[in-house]
């Protein structure tokens, strides 16, 4: 999962995820590994460090929240699998770091779907009220127990359950395309015009 | 690294929020260095995008003109090419946080060299070049005019080509330097979109005509022939103000030549520096006024005369009396329907110490005649007296003559209602204030230029035609 300045494919995935990211004006990435390494930086709790590709602002209503975006411009499923593990163990570590309170969403951006047998639990539905909802919460933060238990970053601390089924609830997971990307975003009058309206609400 | 880069740096390690605010302050501090009078304001946003992170408004004569600044971490090439193309339609300026890639240097210069309203700033850049000129106002406008236009990509190269164009170029058109004039304004046309540079070099032109220059040789497409345009000519003129005292032969003449009192009016306020000075010497015999108001001086006996702006007005002090010269009436002109005028014992001591000066004038035989749209009445002498505390407000006095010894005369008409162009005829500062300190000689030395007049809380008396 850490950014490699070197890796121009890595940084050019980072980039596009961020526009895609931004056009949606729900989301304003502000940092990246590449520049600015301290705002996308987590500690593990044994005191060992990682690095997200992005890392700006939610906006879901209400308050903007943290958000940490790790992007994989790959061609194919590659070893996206044990990566998204790694990535959900440091989803929870993100969580203790940060606290719990700022409510840190976490986006994993693929060019690619992977790990196709367990698709369903790599993220949780919106409604995890009903049956189905709420067995995937438990699947989904069994994954990430499975995940933390198994990184070896624990440290002095010991799993917290509870913590898993609340990172759970905060992952997204997005599956890009080029024709998404050039296609299904606003053309530029529109932009432009959406420009001008977010320009003059800023001044207000 | 320079401060930026080090602020810059320092804020990469905050926390987000501090980070951002940290960024954009260092960066609006940048810009208002190489602009002082530029707001930037933040928009709020920072994620580096199709949105601009700042933005720099200024005031022109024609409106608000405002420029987005885009905030980018480094300057990679291939994203200024795709920037450039992108929002180079609203003139922005884009400007790098962090020392960008050496290699791209040559491919950023290219890329940007033919880019008519577009800057790509390194960020150190901005203020570099704002620190290589911050001592001398002339130069400073070279870092102004690229915050507002400046065009192209612009590194410590540009800073330094910058630095050198407003380091010599002002001083080469002041002392009509043709080669190192036209050395500036190629560095100029360079790096500053159209506009702007061609304000500066109405600028240099000033100054070249002030050095009496010839006016072919100024290497630029301007017209010199005639006057400079009234944003230019105050812009020179308060850089000029602010600046030790320049007595290069005929320098303030032709300078003078130009103004009118409106242009230095405009300036709401001017101390009096020695340039003022050096100006008005040039200048007061052919300013025209409609106005003067009178009013007694502070400066001791002995001391030289200064003129300087204040209240609205052009102000002339010397050891005997106070003029505050104005040009259209407009702080006089309305005659308040219930007019209370000053009383006899309210306005004599004063009189009588303007006579008590009056003989440095050499008024000491002026008569004074008034002759009033009507007949003579007790009205006229009122608005006389209040004549002498604002000329423009002789709401029903047309004309003033005032004969000297020999019998010369100056006849000075007074439209002073509203004291418009087409109804009054301007009078030369040095002739009416002449009149006005006649008026106060003549109402002071003889009771007869009373006649016809009752002030109030005075007993009538008997009326005396004036002579005439």
């Amino acid at each position: 999962m850490a950014a490699e300045p070197t890796q121009e494919k890595g940084r050019d995935g980072a980039l596009r995820a961020k526009r895609w990211l931004d056009a949606t004006t729900r989301v304003r990435i502000s940092w990246d590994a590449y520049h600015s390494p301290a705002q996308v930086r987590i500690k593990r709790p044994d005191g060992t460090t990682q690095l997200y590709d992005l890392a700006g602002e939610f906006y879901l209503g209400g308050p903007p929240k943290p958000v940490l975006v790790e992007s994989k411009n790959y061609a194919g499923a590659a070893d996206q699998a044990p990566k998204y593990r790694e990535y959900l163990a440091d989803c929870y570590f993100a969580t203790l770091d940060k606290g719990d309170d700022a409510e840190t969403q976490f986006i994993w951006v693929t060019w690619h779907p992977f790990d196709q047998g367990r698709w369903p639990h790599l993220c949780v539905p919106l409604d995890t009220t009903t049956v189905d909802g709420r067995a995937a919460l438990e699947a989904t933060a069994a994954l990430i127990e499975e995940a933390v238990t198994a990184s070896g970053h624990l440290g002095s601390t010991s799993l917290d359950k509870a913590l898993c089924q609340v990172v759970a609830q905060r992952l997204w997971l997005v599956v890009l395309s080029e024709r998404q990307e050039r296609y299904m975003t606003l053309d530029e009058n529109v932009a432009a015009q959406v420009r001008e309206r977010l320009l003059a609400e800023a001044r207000l | 690294m320079n401060v930026f880069e080090a602020r810059v740096q320092a804020a990469l390690d905050q926390s987000p929020i501090d980070a951002q605010r940290s960024i954009t302050g260092a960066v609006t501090d940048q810009i208002q260095m190489a602009d002082p009078t530029l707001r930037v304001e933040a928009t709020g946003y920072f994620n580096h995008s199709y949105i601009p992170d700042l933005i720099g408004t200024w005031s022109t004569p024609a409106g608000t003109v405002a420029r987005p600044y885009y905030l980018r971490f480094q300057l990679d090439a291939a994203r200024v090419r795709e920037d450039v193309a992108k929002l180079g339609g609203d003139s922005p300026a884009i400007i790098g946080l962090l020392p960008s890639e050496p290699e791209q240097q040559v491919e950023r210069r290219q890329l940007l060299d033919q880019s008519p309203t577009t800057l790509v700033a390194e960020g150190s850049a901005i203020e570099d070049l704002a620190a290589r000129v911050r001592n001398d106002e002339f130069a400073a406008l070279i870092p102004r005019a690229v915050m507002r236009a400046g065009r192209g990509y612009l590194d410590e190269q540009g800073a330094a080509e910058l630095a050198v164009a407003a380091d010599e170029g002002f001083d080469a058109a002041a002392n009509a330097d043709e080669e190192a004039t036209r050395s500036a304004l190629t560095t100029i046309h360079r790096h500053i979109a159209d506009a702007q540079a061609v304000e500066l070099e109405r600028t240099l032109g000033v100054l070249w005509m002030g050095s009496g220059g010839d006016r072919d040789a100024f290497p630029a497409g301007l017209d010199l022939d005639s006057s400079p345009l009234p944003g230019t000519l105050r812009e020179t003129l308060r850089i000029l103000f602010s600046r030790p005292a320049i007595e290069g032969e005929g320098f303030w003449a032709r300078i003078a030549g130009w103004i009118g009192v409106e242009d230095l009016l405009s300036f709401g306020e001017l101390e009096p520096s020695p340039n003022l000075q050096l100006l008005m010497a040039e200048a007061s015999s052919r300013l025209k006024f409609v106005s003067v108001a009178l009013g007694t001086s502070e400066l001791s006996p002995g001391s030289s005369a200064i003129w300087s702006v204040a209240n609205g007005g052009l102000l002339f002090q010397d050891p005997a009396v106070t003029l505050h010269f104005v040009t259209d009436g407009r702080t006089h002109s309305h005659w308040p329907e219930q007019y209370d005028p000053p009383t006899w014992e309210a306005l004599k001591p004063r009189l009588t110490g303007l006579v008590v000066e009056r003989a440095e004038f050499d008024s000491g035989s002026v008569s004074v005649r008034v002759d009033a749209k009507r007949e003579a009445g007790p009205e006229q002498q009122e608005e006389v007296l209040a004549s002498i505390q604002g000329m423009s407000g002789l709401g029903k006095v047309r004309e003033i003559v005032v004969r000297a010894v020999d019998n010369s005369a100056i006849r000075c008409r007074m439209a002073c209602r509203v004291a418009t162009a087409g109804r009054s005829r301007r009078v030369a500062a040095t002739e009416i204030g002449a009149v006005a300190l006649a008026v106060v000689a003549n109402l002071e030395a003889s009771e007869v230029e009373r006649v016809g007049g009752r002030l109030r809380g005075e007993h009538p008396s008997p009326v005396s035609p004036p002579e005439g």
